[in-house]
């Protein structure tokens, strides 16, 4: 599974650095990818002690 | 050589244009701004900037900068209560929670660009936020938004003094949590750049900051577009809720007689556990059995010295920087309490001088100064919250203030 995996993935690389176009758009999709893992990922609150008295 | 320098300079391209899209399509898909949404203080409006100026741009609006006050709304003259559905066409916007204090609003303020100009604002501080050392690093971390500061010190319009007391600010307390609780926070971001390069007044800073201005502003464009992101989710979110529920009627008048009856009426059943006129919850949970062990437990407290004075004056000075002519409610202590601590009274008008003093400067402020109040029962709901009474004149403030503009 993980030696099919790594062929798969060897291909990928293969094919993709073979021509410039598809090099770019795989950096377009990492770098959308990104983006949207940061706009929709939550900010974690602060938490903090109030002390209402 | 070249083939990898064209790649790159596509690529770079490509992600400007591709982010570029991205950002334009959430902006259009952005849902109708809603008048409800001022009725809850959402953690959206405190950190955030795309609600605020939406509120701002409808007239029947008025933005309400407080503190815990803000949650006290099971009194039914709370603001929020009061005026829902739009009575007498007014709309208020509570912005503020728990622990946001004088620097919190001012860097709000200060992010709004001229969006707030002209319109009606109103102020409400606390006097527990009077310590010697003002807002605690934790609280204001809680509430700090890297997007309005970004925005504020990106802003050509604020002068120089203000940002750098600001960054200052920002710098010493960020300092003093990462100390506390042995993080990072705003170490290696934008907000840690900036606020490094604005404390240092040199020749090589103000380069350093032209060169870092790309940076800066790719940093807030991206909280421009978060904040944008969860103002739409909370927006569906309130559309949702308020689906099917009966729109109050407006309104003609205000009969501030029976409304202080039916506050009294209120006030009387809500805090029949105990004789200061204090929630009863409220009561039950933070003094009751222990009413023995406070006495005089805050004969040493003093407001009289703290860096929230400072905190305060800078708020007011970008409201007038802003062109804006902010309500400012200057809320009592509870009179009969304070004694029982020993706080006393020379100690309180001490602080309430103090405020006075600061608030006096600024003609461009009207004060609604409650401090006369400080014996009147029902006037707060706890030691220091305003109450049934205490909000009826916040509110009749509000109906004057809208009334006259």
């Amino acid at each position: 599974m993980i030696k099919q995996l790594s062929a798969a993935i060897e291909k990928i690389k293969e094919t993709v650095f073979k021509y410039t176009v598809l090099r770019v758009i795989c950096y377009l999709i990492i770098a959308l990818a990104l983006l949207l893992v940061f706009l929709y990922t939550e900010k974690a609150e602060i938490s903090f002690v109030y002390n209402e008295f | 050589m070249k083939r990898l320098l064209a790649a790159g300079i596509s690529a770079l391209i490509g992600v400007v244009l591709l982010f570029a899209a991205a950002g334009e399509l959430i902006k259009h898909n952005m849902p109708p701004y809603l008048d409800s949404i001022g009725d809850d203080n959402y953690i959206e409006k405190i950190t955030g900037l795309y609600l605020v100026e939406q509120s701002a741009k409808r007239d029947s609006n008025i933005i309400i900068y407080g503190s815990s006050e803000l949650r006290t709304l099971n009194i039914s003259t709370h603001p929020a209560n009061f005026f829902r559905g739009q009575r007498n066409g007014i709309q208020v916007n509570l912005v503020g929670r728990g622990s946001c204090q004088s620097l919190i609003h001012a860097i709000n303020i200060a992010a709004t660009g001229d969006a707030l100009t002209g319109k009606k604002v109103m102020l409400i501080t606390s006097p527990q936020s009077y310590v010697r050392d003002g807002i605690a690093p934790d609280l204001f971390m809680a509430n700090f938004s890297e997007q309005q500061y970004l925005t504020l010190m990106l802003d050509d319009s604020i002068p120089d003094h203000i940002k750098q007391y600001i960054s200052g600010r920002v710098a010493e307390l960020t300092g003093r949590y990462n100390d506390i609780t042995g993080s990072s926070m705003h170490k290696y971001d934008a907000v840690g750049a900036m606020t490094e390069i604005a404390s240092n007044n040199s020749l090589t800073a103000d380069v350093l900051n032209i060169i870092m201005r790309p940076y800066y502003r790719f940093s807030k464009w991206l909280f421009d577009l978060r904040d944008l992101i969860a103002s739409k989710k909370l927006i569906e979110n309130v559309a949702e809720k308020s689906q099917g529920m009966q729109k109050a009627g407006s309104g003609t008048g205000i009969d501030w007689e029976s409304e202080l009856r039916a506050a009294v009426a209120e006030a009387e059943k809500m805090t029949d556990n105990n004789e200061f006129g204090m929630l009863n919850d409220y009561y039950t949970t933070y003094i009751g059995r222990k009413l023995n062990q406070q006495k005089n437990k805050d004969k040493d407290l003093s407001y009289s010295v703290s860096k929230e004075y400072d905190d305060l004056e800078i708020l007011l000075e970008i409201c007038k920087l802003k062109g804006i002519e902010p309500l400012f409610v200057h809320v009592p202590l509870h009179g009969e309490w304070s004694d029982y601590t020993g706080f006393t009274k020379e100690q309180r008008e001490q602080y309430y001088q103090n405020v006075r003093d600061i608030v006096g400067r600024y003609e461009n402020v009207t004060m609604i100064d409650l401090t006369g109040y400080e014996y009147e029962k029902y006037f707060l709901c706890d030691v220091m919250h305003l109450g049934w009474k205490g909000w009826l004149e916040v509110d009749k403030a509000i109906e004057r203030c809208y009334r006259e503009n």
